[in-house]
Formats: C-alpha cells, structure tokens, sequence
C-alpha cells in the first residue's frame, strides 16, 4: 500500500487548512463559543464552504463536492482537531463517508446538500427504532445535533435519513467538551428515507475520520507541553531538563507519532479498498482516543497549576480527549471489535 | 513515484533474479556464495558500485529482498544491518575501506562492539581503557565488558581514552582493533538466557597499527555516535524481535519470536475472556504502529526530510517485547512455571521474558532513549553535568560493580 507517500497537493492542504483553523479557530474564537451549547461561527463555516469547500470536501465532483481522498480528510480534520474547531466538519466528513457507501440518487441529493454546507449530523447510539416507514425514539448526545437539517440514523444493520426540520425536537446539552456542540433528539414517527450499502465499510471510515481528528488535538497537547518545558523554570533550569518531564514527553512523543501512522496508514487502506481497513479503523480509533487523553492529562500535569486555571487552555483539550473517549463509542469497544477481525474467539 | 523510478526497480528486479539464478544453489557452499555476493554488490545494493554495493535508491532494498527471499538466499540488507561495515564506509579512508569492507561484507570477519566497560555503560564517554602511542601505532591496556560476539570476531570496534587531560567526550579514539593477538584475552560470562554469549575482554598492551584508527585521533565520539545510531535503528526494526531474516544461533540472547511465542496463534487457540482479548488488541496495536512508523519514516526520508520517528523504533520495540511476554505468560497459565527442553513453548517463553531486557538494556537503555529523544528531537534542554568542561583526568570515575574471572 501507499500510505505517507504525500503529495505537494497534500501539503498545500495542509498548509491551507492550518491557516484557515489557526485564523476562525484561534483559541479567542473558541472560547467565545463556549458559552454557546447549540450554535457555532456561521460566518466562519461559511467560508469553510464557500471558499475552502470543506463541507463537501470528499463529495465528488460532480455532486459539487471537491472530490478529495480521505487521506485528505484526514490532513484537513488533523488541523481542525489541533485547533479544536467547533464547526459541523467532523459530522459533515462523516456523512459524507455514510453517504458515499450507500450510494443512490437519495445519497447523492443529500451530498449536493451537504457541499453546499447544510448540516448533516449522525444518531450512533440505536436510539431510534423504525415503524413502518416512520423513525421514533431519542437518540443522546449527537453532535451539532441543534443545527442539523438531516440526521443520518446509524444501525448496525440498517441506515436511515431523516428531515429534521418536519418532526423531531432537539434540545441542546451542555457538553463537559464545551469546544463541540451535543444535543438529544427525539424522534416522533417521522418519515424516514432507508439507505442501503457497505455500512461495515461506513462504520470503518467513521473511525479513521474521528481518529484524525483525534490526532491533530493530540499534536497540540502534545506541543503546548514542550514548548512550557523550555520556558517555565524551577530550581534554576527549564524544567524541560528534568528527567521525569523529558521522560514523560519523550514517551508522549512516541505515542503521538505511532498515532500519526495510524491514522495516515488507515487513511490510506481506505483509499485503496484494501481489506486491511477493517482492522486498522478500529486499531486507529481506540489507539488516537487513548493517545489523547494520555497527552492532554500528561499536558496538564507538565504545565503545573497553570493548567488548573480557565484562562489556560489544558483544560480545552482535556475537555476533547475525555470526549473522544465515549463519543460514537469508546476504545475497549473498538479494541473488541479488532479482536474479533483477529479472529478471536469469546468464552461462550 | 515517477515512473522512472519504478523502470529502475524493476531493472534491479530483473538483474538481482538473473544473478541469483546464477549463482545462488541451496545445496552449494556458502561461503564460496558469500565471497561471490560481496563482489556483486547486492548485499548492500544502496552502497556505491565499488564499495561492495551497486548505488541503488533506498526503495530497491524491497525488490532485492525480496528477490532473495524467495529463493531462499541470504545476505543482502547488509546496507542496513551490518553495522560493522556501515561504520567502517561513513569514517574509514579508502585504505581502510579496501582493508576492512570486503572481509566484513562477505563475512570472512565477524566484528564486536568493545564500548562497555566495568566503569562505563549508558556514560560511554567515561571509558578508561587507554591507548597510548607506541611507535606508528598505539598500545592499548584496559578492560571491556558485556563483549557480545567476542569469541567468534576479527575485530572489535574499540572506545579508548587517548587524551585524559580533556573533558570526557574529547579524548576518546576509536579504533578496529584486531582480535587475533596475545593482549587480547576474551573470557565469557554466563548470561541469563544460558549459553555465554558475551564476554569480559582484558586488553594488556594489545596493538593498534596506524591503519586501525577510524576517524581522527581523539575524534571518536563522533565516529561512536554513527555506530550508535546504526545499532539502535538495527534494533529498533521490526526484523530485529525475530521473525525477519535473523536466525540466532541457540546461544544468542535475542527475542526468537516476539513474546517467545505467536501471541496471535495462542490467543486464537481457544475461546479467551475479555481481558485477554483487550490485550491481544493492545499488543497487536504496539506492533503495528512500530511497523507503520518504519515505513512512514523510510517515505520521509525519500523526501530528503529528517524523521523524527526513525528514532523512536528502539524504545517502541522494547515496550512491544516486554508487553509480548507478559500476555504469551499470562495465556500459557500455570504452565508458564516450568522451564526445560520438555516443556519447549513454557521455556520459549521465559527465555524470552530476559531476552525483552537486551532491547531495553543494550545498545543504550530506555532511559537513556527517552533523553536522547527529548533532547534531540524535541529540543529540551540537557542535564546540568558536573563533569561538563572538566578534565577526564579530574572527573570522579565508577568503579566495577562486580568480576566474573
Ligand atoms: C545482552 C547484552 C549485550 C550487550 N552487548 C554489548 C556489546 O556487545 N558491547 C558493549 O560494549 N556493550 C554491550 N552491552 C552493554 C550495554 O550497552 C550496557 O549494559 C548498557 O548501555 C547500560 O550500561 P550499564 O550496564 O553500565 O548500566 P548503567 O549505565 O549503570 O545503568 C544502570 C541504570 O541507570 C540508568 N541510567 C544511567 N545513566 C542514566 C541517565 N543519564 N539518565 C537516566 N538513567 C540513567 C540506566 O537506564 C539503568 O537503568 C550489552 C548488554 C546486554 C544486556
């Protein structure tokens, strides 16, 4: 497989989505979204749309998309996740992964949708059942759930869109990760459109996108931490020099690379259709998720009291990485899951 | 890739077959083959044409071996596993590259690595084994110790203090000490994993020629450092936690198989509970993001960046060995407190749970990684030292903790 051979194109992108998060996602903009449990920068969403085309970055072409890979995805939602972007991009990447795999003129009329910037959040947690056509039942915790014009329901087995402008009522949660919008939605029997195709394939590309953006929090957890091990100084040194810092950072620093090529490697499974995805998804998702807790509670430790206050931002990605533990399932299931694809078997 | 380059790979395809269909027999003699594949240059094909390799792009590595592999044969990758040759081609003159590389390549000699002494370990810059000079060469007295190989090598790679009245790091030389001389004496010590694989080496005026000098007089912390560097990516490969091309003779203290047995075979043996199934997912995870990080650090430098994840194989490699063992224990069950050629997966087993330690120990410790990445890669600070800008002479000196003779 070709995995980390990047292009210039790919570094252009990167460079290009670094400035455009470092700019709409700097740590003010995020923090004058905190308060905020449903909405998020329109203007700054628009631009992603319009001039960035992010929203529809993985839509093809000829959907109004850009057609990207997901190798390229995940370049993009690596930057958005260092910069703890709060803007329906996880969720539309993730629909358009879902949709892709179940292709149709239903599919494609909602990619067109979705490049053009319209929210299309994701029910993972089997919270609605489906009645003759009609989908009822609350379904917790979805993420940009209260700015959402369509849910995508997410079975094991099945997968329905629903409008969520006809009938449904949402109500915002206030997150423990303020940086990322949840809701509860219920559902009244509403009329809901079926979606057939690869969802084993959709639940493995779900992973490597979380797991992306996963990553890019990590990263910077990880670079907040070294750079106030050079600054900060007790003793009469950097406390960088201080073995049980250095240690700790030099183990983080090979977490957050092994994580790097997992999330890269995955990306590039899916580009390929290898069969290797369907072990590597799970192996990326549960391992990023752990890396970042492992790096934001480490981050956290490294910055001392500091890190205790609002007014520093250790806290934010602490917030993220205890999120990224349960959002759309947590490590052990994933690591399970791997299990299984090993082939193991359970004690009956 | 530009396709340029796949036309080249697939010309070394066509003539590593062609050679190997001439002169590769599985049944013939392999030291004649040996001889014949060190002066066809596909033992290490990334070494220049007449430096014992044919100046191929690191990508044809691959394609040779796998050309090799599936007849059979072995002996290329020499460009990334011999380290005794690598050394010898980054520092050695051209006198000393005609004098060493061929005899190390076709593996006429053997080399060992005399750094380690009773007063020096993770602190190699503090040897006090001396060279001093003696005519057109040097008189070298001193002890080594931890000499893996020592017995069965024509040379050594040899650390010696030239210069006491320097800090520590700029008086030491380094030299390709022949090992077939009466100053030599070379004594095994008996190591956890049974058998001796390595050895104390007493040096009483054993003789270095001018020839032996590698790099300049006093300048061997440099020359030490690319034998360091090459050392640790060696261990750090996947190749190098058995498997690969890497057969150990029964005496040698590496990991045969990672954990002593296939975890993944065992855990699939029978049904296992949760905990063993979360574990076999973690373990399998440590071994592939090693083997990713390794192809993402050889796509790196393709593109003429330094990796920072081509240091880190060595500390990756030491968790993944040591978590290895304790899930194959954990899985074997009572049977794991046996030992003996009766119970051959038990032993496997536990020879393996001391053979982690070589990872972690040798060629630099864990803790000694975690310093080298936190400095060099992630910029941190040093250490105060207190023997920084003292002379050698003046610095206080370890002693042996214990003798073996
Ligand atoms: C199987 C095997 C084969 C070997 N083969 C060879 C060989 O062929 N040639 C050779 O020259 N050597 C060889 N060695 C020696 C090996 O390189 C040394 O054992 C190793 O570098 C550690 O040195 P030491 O044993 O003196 O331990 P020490 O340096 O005394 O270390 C003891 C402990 O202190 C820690 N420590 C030391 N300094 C620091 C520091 N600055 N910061 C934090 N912690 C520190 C170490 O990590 C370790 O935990 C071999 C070792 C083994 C186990």
């Amino acid at each position: 497989m070709a995995a980390f051979d990047v292009t210039d194109e790919q570094r252009a992108l990167h460079a290009a989505a670094q400035g455009f998060f470092s700019e709409v996602s700097s740590e003010a903009a995020v923090r004058a979204q905190l308060g905020e449990p449903a909405g998020f920068d329109r203007g700054a969403w628009q631009r992603a749309v319009h001039e960035l085309g992010l929203a529809g970055l993985a839509v093809p072409v000829d959907l109004n998309g850009s057609g990207a890979s997901w190798t390229d995805a995940a370049i993009v939602l690596e930057e958005a996740g260092r910069f703890l972007y709060g803007g329906p991009l996880l969720s539309s990447l993730m629909a358009t992964a879902v949709l892709r795999e179940c292709p149709g003129p239903r599919s494609d009329a909602l990619l067109a949708r979705l490049a053009d910037g319209a929210v299309v959040a994701l029910s993972w947690d089997g919270g609605c059942s489906v009645d003759d056509g009609l989908l009822s039942g609350t379904t917790r915790y979805v993420v940009d759930g209260s700015s959402a014009e369509v849910l995508l329901v997410l079975g094991a087995d099945d997968m329905y869109a629903v409008d969520l402008d006809t009938a449904a009522t949402r109500e915002p949660q206030l997150a423990f990760d303020r940086t990322r919008k949840l809701a509860v939605v219920t559902l009244e029997q509403s009329p809901a459109v079926v979606l057939d195709g690869d969802l084993r394939r959709a639940h493995d590309l779900l992973d490597v996108l979380q797991a992306a953006e996963l990553l890019g929090s990590a990263q910077q957890a990880l670079d907040l931490a070294v750079a106030y091990a050079k600054e900060r100084v007790q003793f009469g040194r950097a406390i960088g020099s201080f073995q049980a810092i250095k240690h700790l950072l030099a183990d983080l620093l090979l977490e957050v690379e092994s994580a790097r090529s997992a999330v890269y490697y995955a990306a590039a499974a899916a580009d390929e259709g290898s069969d290797e995805l369907e072990r590597v998804a799970p192996l990326a998702r549960a391992y990023t998720a752990d890396v970042l807790l492992q790096a934001a509670s480490d981050g956290m430790q490294v910055h001392g009291g500091i890190s205790f206050t609002w007014e520093h931002p250790a806290h934010l990605y602490f917030r993220r990485a205890k999120a990224g533990q349960q959002l759309f399932g947590d490590p052990r299931s994933h690591r399970e899951l791997l299990a299984q694809r090993l082939g193991l078997r359970e004690i009956a | 890739m530009s396709s340029d380059a796949t036309v080249d790979l697939e010309q070394a395809r066509a003539e590593v077959r062609a050679w190997l269909a001439e002169h590769w027999d599985p049944n013939g003699d392999k030291r004649a083959f040996n001889e014949l594949l060190a002066d066809s240059g596909w033992a290490a094909p990334t070494w220049p044409v007449g430096r014992f390799g044919r100046g191929l792009p690191r990508a044809a590595r691959r394609v040779v071996n796998e050309e090799f592999r599936a007849v059979g044969a072995r002996g290329t990758g020499q460009d990334v596993t011999n380290l005794f040759a690598g050394v010898v081609l980054a520092h050695g003159t051209e006198e000393q590259q005609d004098l060493f590389l061929r005899k190390l390549v076709s593996g006429a000699w053997r080399g060992c690595l005399l750094y380690s002494e009773p007063g020096a370990g993770s602190d190699l810059a503090a040897v006090q084994t001396r060279a001093e000079p003696d005519g057109d060469g040097w008189l070298v007295n001193g002890q080594k110790v931890w000499t893996s190989g020592a017995r069965e090598s024509q040379v050594g790679l040899l650390l010696a203090r030239t210069d006491w009245d320097v800090p520590k790091h700029k008086g030491v030389s380094f030299f390709l000490l022949p090992m077939d001389q009466d100053g030599v004496d070379v004594r095994p010590i008996p190591q956890v994993t049974g058998g001796a694989h390595f050895n104390e080496v007493f040096l009483t005026d054993a003789r270095a020629g001018r020839e032996h000098l590698l790099g300049e007089l006093h300048g061997g912390w440099r020359v030490l450092q690319t034998a360091l560097g090459l050392e640790r990516q060696i261990m750090g490969s996947e190749s190098s936690g058995g498997g690969g091309s890497r057969t150990p003779d029964p005496e040698s203290p590496w990991t045969r198989v990672i954990g002593g047995v296939d975890y993944l075979e065992l855990a699939r043996q029978e049904p296992r509970d949760t905990e063993i199934r979360q574990r076999v997912a973690q373990m399998y995870t440590l071994e592939q993001v090693n083997r990713w990080n390794g192809l993402r650090a050889r796509a790196e430098r393709g593109h003429g960046a330094a990796s920072p994840v081509a240091s880190l194989g060595k500390l990756a490699m030491s968790r993944i060995v040591h978590t290895a063992v304790q899930l194959t224990a954990t899985m074997l069950g009572p049977e794991v407190l046996l030992d003996g050629p009766e119970h051959p997966v038990a032993s496997e087993v536990n020879r393996s749970a001391f053979a982690a330690f070589v990872t972690s120990i040798g060629g630099g410790t864990d803790q000694i990684q975690r310093n080298i990445l936190g400095e060099r890669v992630l910029g941190l600070p040093k250490e105060p030292e207190v023997d920084r800008d003292v002379p050698f002479r003046e610095v206080r000196k370890a002693e042996a903790t214990r003798r073996f003779s």
